[in-house]
């Protein structure tokens, strides 16, 4: 797989969202394949991560959504990468965002920022590498 | 204008270049139409200018803003819909030198 996938997901674990989505978004603009909506999924939740680190939960709780959406047909992993944490990190994070807003309570989980993991398949199972 | 831009933005400029009607600004850029220069409409973000959006009628098959933004965060504007005729009229006033075909599948969203 192209290596800015790697170098994508790599900017995504160090928390730092925009340069994980400008390179995804890289990668993302020039192929092609039907399952680039998968590349779109991690670039919605780059940016996502990125709108809620910079004060705007709406763009933030929008983003993971669009993210959680595109990323349903490629769970639980695809490409070697470990999905289904990441999906479900993100659906939790709405469920903070949507309950701050509507409770006005502040779950511990809207400090969370998942890492992607990557794996690679052995005899009937996955190894989850980082 | 039906097409707007949300505060999902992540301000990578993608959008920009890609206008026909040069409608999209960086936020905080003032605008320009028809020789007078205006305030932004926004300043933290990318935005649309209505009077010169199009919604892409009269150029291509669906909004260029829309087709590469890797957010999805130019989308219809619910407010301000417009029809594909006052859409076209308004492309043909922004570029009085262009001789514009017929619209067609090619060159309007609403005929896909």
């Amino acid at each position: 797989m192209d290596e800015r996938l790697e170098l994508g997901i790599r900017e995504f674990n160090a928390g730092r969202y925009f340069e994980a989505h400008d390179i995804l978004e890289d990668f993302w603009r020039e192929y092609r394949e039907n399952d680039r909506v998968l590349l779109q999924a991690l670039i919605h939740a780059a940016v996502g991560y990125y709108h809620l680190d910079n004060g705007n939960p709406k763009g933030c709780r929008s983003q993971l959504s669009k993210a959680c959406l595109k990323m349903s047909s490629y769970l639980p992993e695809y490409w070697g990468v470990m999905l289904a944490p990441l999906y479900s990190s993100m659906q939790v994070q709405i469920e903070c965002i949507d309950e701050r807003w509507q409770l006005n309570t502040e779950r511990s989980e809207l400090l969370v920022r998942p890492r992607i993991q990557r794996c690679h398949r052995v005899a009937g199972g996955f190894l989850s590498i980082s | 204008m039906a097409t707007f831009i949300t505060e999902e933005c992540i301000n990578c400029g993608a959008c920009e270049p890609e206008c026909p009607n040069t409608a999209i600004y960086a936020g905080g850029v003032q605008w320009e139409f028809q020789g007078a220069t205006h305030d932004a409409i926004s300043n933290d973000f990318y935005y649309i200018v209505p009077e010169k959006c199009t919604e892409c009628v009269g150029h291509f098959e669906k909004e260029q803003c829309a087709a590469v933004c890797p957010v999805d965060c130019c989308v219809p504007d619910p407010n301000h819909p417009e029809t594909e005729d006052a859409l076209f009229a308004r492309a043909k006033q922004l570029h009085p030198d262009r001789a514009f075909t017929d619209l067609s599948a090619a060159t309007s969203r609403f005929r896909k």
